[in-house]
């Protein structure tokens, strides 16, 4: 148990590592690549202290209906963000959502990267962006959605938890694991043995391509600890 | 990597942006087209160095175009990326490299837990242990209370994570573990 209720296993662990992406207009995209991706992002921030987190109506994405939250508003202890939920992230997929002309983010994304340094602020994050109404944010896991194969797969390159979270890269690395998914590239990155090699392993015998076919959008997360600042960028193919 | 410095690290990254996504000019041309660099580091004390940026900027030939630091705790890359969208987006800047690294093992795993946990209040949060996971078990029993979370559906997140990051060439914590014996 590395705090109560979190085993270690749940936690991720100190990295080291380096992220990088460039960003250019739209001319320059086309010169450099031809498989450029648009980029929509947006942030959000909130107190420090959670409890100072003054209870709040929530902000409702556009799929979202006036009056959904009643019953939860009416629960013992209910208040929003609480400690169960982020602003800054609702905010941050708010706008996010708005600029790329999302409605609706489980219909339109076709995988996710979230910033799962352990396992509940994952779960939470599902509430947050939409991909299931506050309060049952664990279907998302449940129900299959989140795997590979599933309707949004989450993390597919293992995220924070199993790949790494150098802290400083980590926001960057999650939206290359994103560009790669939309640019078709999750094999040329992941299944080449040279790159193996170049980090001292060998490439499993079992090895497969955890490659979403035909993605055409993807969203990743960023997000300071406590939820005092969170991003949310979507990479869209523009090829 | 361990064993690298964190210029290095920086450079690997780079140099598999510049030469192997089949950009259509050479890392020269592209280098050369650089003309705003946002970067990103959680801490300076993890480096123990302030304003890395500016060796990084160097090491990696960009000198001496402008680099200007970014920190927002874990939101870092992100933040990151942002300032570095904002630079194209307002027509600043052409084209914007966004860079981030971070070298915990120049630190013990108890002194990193203690500076990460600094992205709490310092008044409350940080003095639960001044651990990192601190902060995230009081969220983790709450929403455990409020929605009838088990232990099992955050067990599958954990379970999913290790095992995809067994297919990827640069994980630090692959596993195969079953659920039940999680």
């Amino acid at each position: 148990m590395a705090t109560y209720p979190l085993h270690f296993l749940e936690c991720s662990a100190m990295s080291d590592g380096a992220a990088c992406l460039l960003l250019c207009d739209e001319k320059t995209a086309y010169k450099l690549t031809d498989r450029p991706c648009e980029l929509y992002i947006a942030g959000g921030s909130h107190t420090l202290r959670v409890a100072d987190r003054r209870d709040m109506p929530i902000p409702l994405l556009p799929h979202e209906t006036a009056g959904m939250y009643e019953e939860l508003n009416k629960r013992e202890g209910a208040r929003w963000p609480g400690f169960e939920s982020f602003a800054a992230a609702r905010f941050a997929a708010y706008f996010a959502y708005g600029m790329a002309g999302i409605k609706n983010p489980l219909d339109e994304i076709n995988l996710i990267e979230t910033h799962d340094a352990f396992t509940i602020c994952d779960i939470q994050t599902y509430g947050d962006i939409g991909l299931r109404p506050y309060g049952q944010e664990a279907d998302f896991i449940e129900s299959g959605d989140a795997y590979y194969g599933g309707k949004c797969p989450a993390n597919l390159s293992g995220g924070l938890i199993g790949t790494m979270h150098a802290i400083g890269a980590t926001g960057i690395f999650l939206g290359v694991e994103c560009l790669w998914q939309v640019q078709g590239k999750y094999d040329q990155f992941h299944g080449d043995s040279a790159i193996w090699e170049s980090f001292g392993k060998k490439k499993p015998a079992d090895w497969h391509s955890l490659q979403v076919a035909n993605a055409n959008q993807a969203l990743w997360e960023s997000h300071a600890g406590v939820g005092s600042h969170v991003t949310i960028g979507i990479m869209r193919k523009a090829f | 990597m361990p064993g690298m410095r964190l210029e290095e690290q920086a450079m690997v990254a780079f140099r598999q942006m510049l030469e192997k996504n089949g950009l259509k000019l050479s890392p020269p041309e592209v280098k050369g087209r650089i003309n705003f660099i946002a970067a990103g580091s959680f801490a300076d004390h993890f480096q123990d160095q302030l304003l890395c940026e500016a060796k990084v900027t160097d090491y990696l030939g960009l000198d001496p175009m402008c680099n200007i630091g970014v920190k927002s705790g874990g939101a870092t890359g992100g933040s990151t990326v942002l300032s570095a969208a904002m630079a194209i987006a307002s027509g600043y800047a052409d084209v914007a490299l966004a860079i981030g690294w971070e070298k915990m093992s120049e630190v013990d795993t108890r002194t990193g837990n203690y500076y990460i946990s600094m992205a709490a209040c310092k008044d409350f949060e940080t003095r639960l242990g001044r651990i990192y996971s601190a902060y995230y078990a009081p969220m983790a029993v709450r929403f455990t209370w409020a929605n009838h979370l088990s232990e099992e559906t955050r067990a599958k997140v954990a379970v999913k994570n290790h095992l995809y990051a067994i297919i990827h060439p640069m994980p630090s914590s692959p596993a195969n573990t079953p659920c039940g014996m999680y």
